[in-house]
Protein backbone atom coordinates (compact mmCIF):
# COMPACT_ATOMS: atom_id res chain seq x y z
CA UNK A 1 0.00 0.00 0.00
CA UNK A 2 1.39 3.39 -0.93
CA UNK A 3 1.78 6.48 1.20
CA UNK A 4 -0.77 9.22 0.66
CA UNK A 5 0.44 11.81 3.11
CA UNK A 6 3.90 12.80 4.32
CA UNK A 7 4.33 14.99 7.43
CA UNK A 8 7.81 16.12 8.50
CA UNK A 9 8.27 17.79 11.89
CA UNK A 10 4.57 18.62 11.96
CA UNK A 11 4.61 20.12 8.50
CA UNK A 12 2.67 18.43 5.70
CA UNK A 13 5.09 17.98 2.83
CA UNK A 14 2.87 15.82 0.61
CA UNK A 15 -0.86 15.14 0.73
CA UNK A 16 -2.67 13.09 -1.89
CA UNK A 17 -5.74 12.34 0.18
CA UNK A 18 -7.94 14.85 -1.62
CA UNK A 19 -6.76 13.98 -5.14
CA UNK A 20 -9.32 12.64 -7.57
CA UNK A 21 -7.12 10.73 -9.97
CA UNK A 22 -8.57 7.33 -10.84
CA UNK A 23 -7.95 4.82 -13.58
CA UNK A 24 -11.11 5.73 -15.45
CA UNK A 25 -10.38 9.44 -15.63
CA UNK A 26 -6.71 9.13 -16.50
CA UNK A 27 -5.87 8.78 -20.17
CA UNK A 28 -4.72 5.36 -21.22
CA UNK A 29 -0.93 5.18 -21.43
CA UNK A 30 -0.37 7.54 -18.50
CA UNK A 31 0.24 6.71 -14.83
CA UNK A 32 -0.21 8.57 -11.52
CA UNK A 33 -1.03 7.88 -7.88
CA UNK A 34 -4.49 7.96 -6.42
CA UNK A 35 -5.58 9.47 -3.12
CA UNK A 36 -4.38 6.36 -1.30
CA UNK A 37 -0.94 6.73 -2.81
CA UNK A 38 -1.32 3.64 -4.93
CA UNK A 39 -0.13 3.64 -8.55
CA UNK A 40 -2.87 4.14 -11.10
CA UNK A 41 -2.68 3.23 -14.79
CA UNK A 42 -5.07 5.23 -16.91
CA UNK A 43 -7.78 3.43 -18.86
CA UNK A 44 -9.58 6.40 -20.41
CA UNK A 45 -9.52 6.12 -24.19
CA UNK A 46 -9.32 9.24 -26.30
CA UNK A 47 -10.94 8.95 -29.70
CA UNK A 48 -11.00 11.65 -32.29
CA UNK A 49 -13.85 13.11 -34.23
CA UNK A 50 -13.72 14.98 -37.48
CA UNK A 51 -16.22 17.11 -39.31
CA UNK A 52 -16.69 17.62 -43.02
CA UNK A 53 -19.25 18.42 -45.66
CA UNK A 54 -18.95 15.08 -47.44
CA UNK A 55 -18.23 11.44 -46.65
CA UNK A 56 -14.81 10.82 -45.07
CA UNK A 57 -11.74 9.77 -46.99
CA UNK A 58 -10.42 6.35 -46.02
CA UNK A 59 -7.05 7.81 -45.09
CA UNK A 60 -8.58 9.85 -42.27
CA UNK A 61 -8.80 8.60 -38.68
CA UNK A 62 -8.28 5.39 -36.75
CA UNK A 63 -10.59 2.70 -35.46
CA UNK A 64 -13.12 4.10 -33.00
CA UNK A 65 -12.96 7.60 -34.43
CA UNK A 66 -16.11 9.39 -35.58
CA UNK A 67 -16.78 11.57 -38.59
CA UNK A 68 -19.70 13.99 -38.63
CA UNK A 69 -21.09 15.23 -41.92
CA UNK A 70 -22.20 18.79 -41.30
CA UNK A 71 -23.46 21.33 -43.79
CA UNK A 72 -21.94 24.69 -42.99
CA UNK B 1 -44.60 19.03 -53.37
CA UNK B 2 -42.63 18.09 -56.47
CA UNK B 3 -43.36 16.69 -59.90
CA UNK B 4 -41.67 14.04 -61.99
CA UNK B 5 -42.36 13.01 -65.55
CA UNK B 6 -42.41 9.27 -65.99
CA UNK B 7 -42.39 7.38 -69.27
CA UNK B 8 -43.16 3.80 -70.22
CA UNK B 9 -40.35 1.36 -70.82
CA UNK B 10 -42.38 -1.53 -72.18
CA UNK B 11 -45.61 -2.14 -74.05
CA UNK B 12 -47.78 -4.92 -75.34
CA UNK B 13 -50.27 -4.51 -78.14
CA UNK B 14 -53.62 -5.99 -78.87
CA UNK B 15 -53.50 -5.04 -82.51
CA UNK B 16 -54.98 -7.41 -85.03
CA UNK B 17 -53.61 -8.72 -88.27
CA UNK B 18 -55.03 -5.60 -89.86
CA UNK B 19 -52.63 -3.35 -88.05
CA UNK B 20 -48.92 -3.04 -87.48
CA UNK B 21 -46.33 -0.90 -85.74
CA UNK B 22 -43.89 0.77 -88.06
CA UNK B 23 -41.61 3.04 -86.10
CA UNK B 24 -39.78 2.35 -82.91
CA UNK B 25 -41.46 2.53 -79.52
CA UNK B 26 -38.69 4.82 -78.27
CA UNK B 27 -39.92 7.53 -80.62
CA UNK B 28 -43.10 7.86 -78.56
CA UNK B 29 -41.31 8.20 -75.23
CA UNK B 30 -38.23 10.23 -76.08
CA UNK B 31 -39.74 13.56 -75.06
CA UNK B 32 -39.43 14.85 -78.60
CA UNK B 33 -42.72 15.47 -80.38
CA UNK B 34 -41.03 15.58 -83.76
CA UNK B 35 -40.66 11.83 -83.58
CA UNK B 36 -43.50 9.35 -83.30
CA UNK B 37 -44.46 5.74 -82.99
CA UNK B 38 -46.30 4.98 -86.21
CA UNK B 39 -49.25 2.64 -85.94
CA UNK B 40 -50.39 1.42 -89.32
CA UNK B 41 -53.98 0.30 -89.99
CA UNK B 42 -55.35 -1.49 -93.02
CA UNK B 43 -58.67 -0.54 -94.61
CA UNK B 44 -60.94 -2.29 -92.12
CA UNK B 45 -63.84 -0.08 -91.05
CA UNK B 46 -64.71 0.23 -87.34
CA UNK B 47 -61.98 -2.08 -86.15
CA UNK B 48 -60.62 -1.13 -82.74
CA UNK B 49 -57.02 -1.28 -81.67
CA UNK B 50 -55.29 -0.92 -78.35
CA UNK B 51 -51.81 -0.85 -76.96
CA UNK B 52 -50.86 -1.21 -73.28
CA UNK B 53 -47.92 0.66 -71.80
CA UNK B 54 -47.30 -1.64 -68.90
CA UNK B 55 -43.98 -0.73 -67.30
CA UNK B 56 -42.96 2.78 -66.28
CA UNK B 57 -39.66 4.24 -65.19
CA UNK B 58 -40.33 5.74 -61.75
CA UNK B 59 -36.68 6.10 -60.77
CA UNK B 60 -37.04 9.89 -60.58
CA UNK B 61 -39.41 9.64 -57.63
CA UNK B 62 -37.65 9.28 -54.24
CA UNK B 63 -38.41 6.13 -52.27
CA UNK B 64 -41.00 6.68 -49.58
CA UNK B 65 -42.70 9.52 -51.43
CA UNK B 66 -46.43 10.07 -51.21
CA UNK B 67 -48.04 10.37 -54.61
CA UNK B 68 -50.67 13.10 -54.62
CA UNK B 69 -51.96 12.78 -58.16
CA UNK B 70 -51.06 11.55 -61.60
CA UNK B 71 -51.82 13.27 -64.91
CA UNK B 72 -51.48 11.19 -68.05
CA UNK B 73 -50.88 12.74 -71.46
CA UNK B 74 -50.80 11.54 -74.99
CA UNK B 75 -50.09 13.51 -78.12
CA UNK B 76 -50.90 12.17 -81.55
CA UNK B 77 -52.43 12.70 -84.94
CA UNK B 78 -53.38 10.85 -88.09
CA UNK B 79 -52.44 11.38 -91.68
CA UNK B 80 -54.97 12.72 -94.12
CA UNK B 81 -56.03 9.44 -95.67
CA UNK B 82 -57.42 7.53 -92.74
CA UNK B 83 -59.69 8.59 -89.89
CA UNK B 84 -59.72 7.35 -86.34
CA UNK B 85 -62.44 7.85 -83.76
CA UNK B 86 -63.06 7.01 -80.11
CA UNK B 87 -59.40 7.54 -79.38
CA UNK B 88 -58.36 7.72 -75.78
CA UNK B 89 -56.35 6.47 -72.84
CA UNK B 90 -57.20 4.53 -69.74
CA UNK B 91 -55.14 4.64 -66.56
CA UNK B 92 -55.20 1.28 -64.86
CA UNK B 93 -53.89 -0.34 -61.72
CA UNK B 94 -53.33 -3.82 -63.04
CA UNK B 95 -56.58 -4.58 -64.84
CA UNK B 96 -58.70 -2.11 -62.84
CA UNK B 97 -59.58 1.05 -64.76
CA UNK B 98 -59.07 4.15 -62.61
CA UNK B 99 -59.84 6.80 -65.23
CA UNK B 100 -60.48 7.38 -68.90
CA UNK B 101 -59.93 10.33 -71.23
CA UNK B 102 -61.39 10.07 -74.68
CA UNK B 103 -61.79 12.19 -77.79
CA UNK B 104 -64.08 11.46 -80.72
CA UNK B 105 -61.92 12.89 -83.43
CA UNK B 106 -58.17 13.08 -83.27
CA UNK B 107 -57.40 13.69 -86.88
CA UNK B 108 -55.48 16.79 -85.96
CA UNK B 109 -52.48 17.03 -83.70
CA UNK B 110 -53.57 17.59 -80.12
CA UNK B 111 -52.69 16.76 -76.57
CA UNK B 112 -55.11 14.82 -74.45
CA UNK B 113 -54.98 14.72 -70.73
CA UNK B 114 -56.26 12.45 -68.02
CA UNK B 115 -55.86 14.43 -64.83
CA UNK B 116 -55.96 13.86 -61.10
CA UNK B 117 -55.60 10.11 -61.09
CA UNK B 118 -54.97 8.50 -57.72
CA UNK B 119 -52.21 5.93 -57.55
CA UNK B 120 -49.73 4.98 -54.88
CA UNK B 121 -46.03 4.92 -55.62
CA UNK B 122 -46.08 1.13 -55.32
CA UNK B 123 -48.83 0.97 -57.93
CA UNK B 124 -46.87 3.20 -60.29
CA UNK B 125 -43.80 1.05 -59.86
CA UNK B 126 -45.70 -2.18 -60.37
CA UNK B 127 -49.00 -2.54 -62.16
CA UNK B 128 -49.43 0.95 -63.59
CA UNK B 129 -50.84 0.41 -67.05
CA UNK B 130 -51.89 3.07 -69.54
CA UNK B 131 -53.94 1.72 -72.38
CA UNK B 132 -54.09 3.72 -75.60
CA UNK B 133 -56.95 2.79 -77.89
CA UNK B 134 -58.51 3.96 -81.12
CA UNK B 135 -60.95 2.83 -83.79
CA UNK B 136 -60.39 2.93 -87.51
CA UNK B 137 -63.23 4.87 -89.13
CA UNK B 138 -62.51 4.79 -92.84
CA UNK B 139 -61.96 2.39 -95.66
CA UNK B 140 -58.56 3.85 -96.30
CA UNK B 141 -55.40 2.36 -94.95
CA UNK B 142 -53.42 4.87 -92.94
CA UNK B 143 -51.39 5.67 -89.91
CA UNK B 144 -51.90 6.92 -86.44
CA UNK B 145 -48.82 8.75 -85.19
CA UNK B 146 -48.39 8.54 -81.43
CA UNK B 147 -45.92 11.30 -80.68
CA UNK B 148 -45.83 11.24 -76.91
CA UNK B 149 -47.23 9.29 -74.02
CA UNK B 150 -46.15 10.12 -70.51
CA UNK B 151 -47.41 10.86 -67.01
CA UNK B 152 -46.66 13.73 -64.67
CA UNK B 153 -46.60 12.63 -61.04
CA UNK B 154 -47.18 15.13 -58.26
CA UNK B 155 -45.56 13.77 -55.12
CA UNK B 156 -44.38 14.72 -51.66
CA UNK B 157 -40.92 13.44 -50.85
CA UNK B 158 -40.31 12.01 -47.37
CA UNK B 159 -38.94 14.45 -44.84
CA UNK B 160 -35.20 14.38 -44.43
CA UNK B 161 -34.51 13.20 -40.90
CA UNK B 162 -31.28 14.36 -39.32
CA UNK B 163 -29.26 12.59 -36.67
CA UNK B 164 -30.32 14.88 -33.83
CA UNK B 165 -26.65 15.28 -32.97
CA UNK B 166 -25.34 18.81 -33.05
CA UNK B 167 -21.81 20.10 -33.09
CA UNK B 168 -20.81 23.68 -32.46
CA UNK B 169 -18.79 25.03 -35.33
CA UNK B 170 -17.56 28.61 -35.56
CA UNK B 171 -19.91 29.56 -32.75
CA UNK B 172 -23.02 28.05 -34.28
CA UNK B 173 -24.69 24.72 -33.67
CA UNK B 174 -25.06 22.56 -36.77
CA UNK B 175 -26.79 19.20 -37.00
CA UNK B 176 -24.75 16.33 -38.34
CA UNK B 177 -26.67 14.81 -41.24
CA UNK B 178 -24.64 11.60 -41.12
CA UNK B 179 -22.29 10.04 -38.62
CA UNK B 180 -19.58 7.57 -39.61
CA UNK B 181 -17.50 5.40 -37.31
CA UNK B 182 -14.25 3.80 -38.32
CA UNK B 183 -14.34 0.06 -37.75
CA UNK B 184 -11.49 -2.21 -38.84
CA UNK B 185 -10.12 0.56 -41.00
CA UNK B 186 -13.38 1.29 -42.81
CA UNK B 187 -15.78 4.18 -42.24
CA UNK B 188 -19.20 2.73 -41.44
CA UNK B 189 -22.37 4.83 -41.57
CA UNK B 190 -24.11 4.81 -38.18
CA UNK B 191 -27.87 4.48 -37.81
CA UNK B 192 -27.90 4.61 -34.00
CA UNK B 193 -26.23 7.82 -32.94
CA UNK B 194 -26.05 6.94 -29.24
CA UNK B 195 -24.42 3.60 -29.96
CA UNK B 196 -21.79 5.24 -32.15
CA UNK B 197 -20.05 6.63 -29.08
CA UNK B 198 -17.89 4.26 -27.05
CA UNK B 199 -18.39 4.23 -23.30
CA UNK B 200 -15.19 4.84 -21.39
CA UNK B 201 -13.95 7.14 -24.12
CA UNK B 202 -13.67 10.84 -24.56
CA UNK B 203 -13.66 12.56 -27.92
CA UNK B 204 -11.55 15.39 -29.12
CA UNK B 205 -11.94 17.23 -32.36
CA UNK B 206 -9.25 17.03 -34.99
CA UNK B 207 -9.15 18.46 -38.47
CA UNK B 208 -8.86 15.93 -41.23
Amino acid sequence: MGASKVVVAGVTKLDLTSDTVAADNLISGYTAHDKAGDPVAGTLVVNNYYTGAAAPDSSVGSDGDLYLVVST
Amino acid sequence: MSTATIRPTYYTNGFSQNSFIVAQFSNAVDGDETTSMSLGMLDVLKESYDIDFTTWDCSGIPAGSTVNSVDVYFVGYTNSNARFVTTGIEARAGTTIRGTAEVDDINDSKTNTLTGQQFTLAELQEGFNVRFYTTHDSRLAGYYYLQEIYAVVDYTAPAVVGTGFYVKTSGAWAEASTIYKKVSGIWVKQTNVAAAFDTGSVYRRLTS
